[in-house]
């Protein structure tokens, strides 16, 4: 899948500028940036859900926005996948079935059901398969929602902050499952992530600022994840300076 | 195969709960419906009641000629008719018109009649005009036409209206309906007033029996062979000393030789200060009464219609609006929009359905109700018959249901296939 020169504009207010994109095949690209820099909207443009007003978006040599709806919404189903951070699991499904949900909606859609007993295998989701979302643990929601995501081979994933909602060993948990799926299934994800995991381990990173995307290298990407940290230690030493000495004025 | 079966399943499933969830949405076509099946019901039934109660039955080739004064304009025009008359010269020169074949003519009693009956030991004398006809108007139109003669007890035909009236006397003191037959013979009085030379008034009773029923002419009052009333005023012109011809001619019946000749006999008739009906004028009343009848259901109808559009338009909005994650969701893991609107529009459609055979029964059930107690309402209605809405009716309410709720819900499936995809991800 390649970006071309797109823009795109909320009203007057440029959210993306000139972006140019190329995502390879099974490769893990981590798009960092602050909130409302334009992260999801560059996702949305990339799954053909939203038309950016300059540029094209082009799966093999084909712009996607060429396309009817009905031939781009087919292949979203097919091509690519959704992780999302809050999950957006069907409450009135059971895991199984939200893992199925999208290769059942197409009535004469390929049988995915082996593949996801497959899934739930692999995932290790056996217990849970006939559970409801609102009985699940995040980490289980999320990994259903993996399943629900590569249950028709897509060729790219696109989490948006997959693992914003989860604490720090179950995301750890569902950063090693992104490299294994991607891996195994032949599948590239673009990853919209905070996440220093998932940033310093992917194959390539990317930061969206002032609506323009800029690849960073790896060593600046390391540096760029221990600046924060050393800031946050530099606070909590100051803290603990100033709570001492008003303990010896009292 | 399963799996087929499995997402068909899933696709019932899904609509179904959502339909369930949705189906409070369009109550308002539940009534819009009942309305329909009962406008429809009663159309017919108006129509036939309108045209033989109120404007009387006519053949092709027969014509009712009024006085000039009567305007026919007026519904109950044949019933105003009964204070106007037309002259006996009028008479004699309309009886002369070579286009016409046989001339009848309808004459009233000029003095204060009434006439008195019996029924379960209850009895009244009312004021009632008398009209005198000869038999052999009643020919085909009457199986005991010939004994509709001058005899004692004297014949009396009442209008249809009155054998109604008195099979709800009859059901109000709990006994059973009886037939028409079954009221012929039934005695009756006459009373014709008329004055001596004093002013003084002078009571003549004539012994009389119910002859039938009739709604051939719709007459406000009886009927009594044409010859007891020439007799009768003959009898007693000079009773008060002066002269008094004692009846009047207030209608003719006419049959037209040629039909195709019934413009220029009408325009003969009118130079003569005379006005004419047709089956076709009074066709034209019954449209116009029908006309009245449908302008107003439509006017009800169309406020129904738009109050349960509204409301299911603002109902499907909020439903578009609780359901955005559903639909958002669904855009992304793959459903086209076109998808949305038709799934979205199918679902409304079922809902209307739903309501559509709903309404169909409660129509019908209104009908049911209304056929059971009109009598005891309005007792001149009796003879109101209504068919039940048929099959034809219910595809109609079906199809109609449907329609409406999906065009109503079309906006709103629009506005849930454009929702902001990644906005309602997020919340």
């Amino acid at each position: 899948m390649k970006i071309e020169n797109v823009s795109a504009f909320f009203g007057k207010r440029r959210i993306l500028s000139d972006v140019s994109l190329s995502v390879p095949q099974k490769s893990i690209m981590a798009l960092t940036g602050k909130s409302g820099s334009g992260k999801s909207t560059l996702l949305g443009i990339m799954s053909g859900l939203l038309k950016p007003q300059q540029g094209r978006v082009l799966y093999g040599d084909e712009d996607i926005f060429k396309w009817l709806d009905f031939k781009r919404s087919r292949f979203r189903n097919s091509h690519i996948g959704f992780i999302f951070q809050f999950f957006n699991l069907l409450p009135d499904m059971t895991a199984y079935q939200n893992i199925l949900y999208p290769s059942t909606m197409k009535i004469f859609s390929k049988d995915r059901r082996d593949e996801a007993e497959y899934l739930i295998q692999h995932l290790g989701l056996q217990t849970i398969r006939n559970q409801y979302p609102s009985t699940l643990s995040g980490g289980e929601l999320q990994r259903v929602a993996i399943a629900r995501a590569i249950i028709n081979k897509p060729r790219i994933v696109l989490a948006d902050e997959p693992t914003g909602n989860l604490d720090e060993t179950t995301a750890a948990g569902i950063v090693d499952l992104f490299f294994e799926i991607s891996e195994q299934y032949n599948i590239s994800f673009v990853i919209v992530t905070h996440d220093s995991r998932i940033v310093n381990r992917a194959d390539s990173h990317y930061h969206i600022e002032g609506g323009s995307l800029i690849r960073v290298e790896k060593a600046k990407a390391a540096q760029a994840q221990k600046t924060p940290e050393k800031k946050r230690k530099a606070y909590v030493k100051k803290n603990a300076a100033t709570a001492k000495k008003s303990t010896k004025k009292k | 195969m399963i799996h087929i079966a499995q997402n068909i399943y899933f696709i019932i499933k899904n609509s179904g709960r959502n339909i369930a969830k949705a189906l409070i949405s369009s109550f308002g076509i539940l009534f819009l419906i009942s309305f329909v099946v009962l406008y429809l019901s009663f159309r017919d039934s108006i129509k036939n009641y309108v045209e033989t109660n109120l404007f009387g039955k006519l053949a092709i080739n027969e014509i009712k000629i009024f006085p000039q004064k009567t305007s026919t304009d007026s519904f109950f025009a044949t019933a105003s008719s009964v204070n106007a008359s037309i002259s006996p010269e009028t008479v004699k020169k309309v009886r002369k018109i070579p286009q016409l074949d046989k001339t009848y003519s309808v004459i009233r009693f000029d003095y204060d009649t009434r006439v008195r009956g019996e029924l379960m030991g209850q009895g009244s004398r009312i004021h009632v005009p008398v009209f005198g006809m000869d038999r052999s108007f009643f020919k085909g139109k009457d199986p005991y036409w010939k004994n509709f003669t001058n005899t004692e007890p004297l014949p009396m035909i009442a209008p249809r209206f009155v054998f109604e009236l008195l099979n709800n006397f009859l059901a109000a003191m709990g006994m059973p309906a009886m037939t028409p037959d079954k009221f012929r013979g039934f005695p009756l009085r006459l009373y014709v007033f008329t004055e001596d030379p004093d002013g003084k008034e002078i009571r003549n009773v004539t012994e009389g029996a119910a002859h039938s029923f009739t709604d051939v002419v719709n007459l406000p009052g009886v009927i009594i062979p044409t010859d007891y009333i020439v007799r009768f005023c003959k009898k007693h012109e000079k009773d008060s000393g002066t002269y008094k011809k004692g009846y009047k001619y207030v209608m003719l019946i006419s049959t037209v030789k040629d039909v195709k000749r019934l413009p220029d006999v009408a325009a003969k008739l009118k130079s003569l200060g005379l006005a004419v009906e047709s089956r076709d004028d009074i066709a034209e009343k019954t449209n116009r009464v029908l006309e009245i009848i449908d302008d107003s259901s439509l006017v009800i109808i169309g406020i129904l219609l738009i109050l349960t559009v509204i409301s299911i338009f603002n109902s499907y909005l909020t439903i578009v609006y609780t359901r955005a994650h559903q639909f958002s969701l669904k855009r992304v893991l793959g459903v086209s929009k076109i998808r949305i609107i038709m799934g979205f529009v199918f679902e409304a459609a079922v809902i209307g359905a739903i309501y559509g055979g709903a309404g169909y029964l409660v129509g019908n059930w209104l009908l049911d109700y209304f056929i059971s107690n009109v009598g005891k309402w309005v007792p001149a209605l009796q003879s109101l018959t209504v068919e039940k809405a048929g099959t034809g009716v219910l595809f109609l309410a079906l199809a109609l249901s449907a329609s409406i709720s999906s065009v109503s819900a079309l906006i709103p499936a629009i506005f849930a296939s454009n929702i902001n995809l990644f906005k309602a991800m997020k919340k």
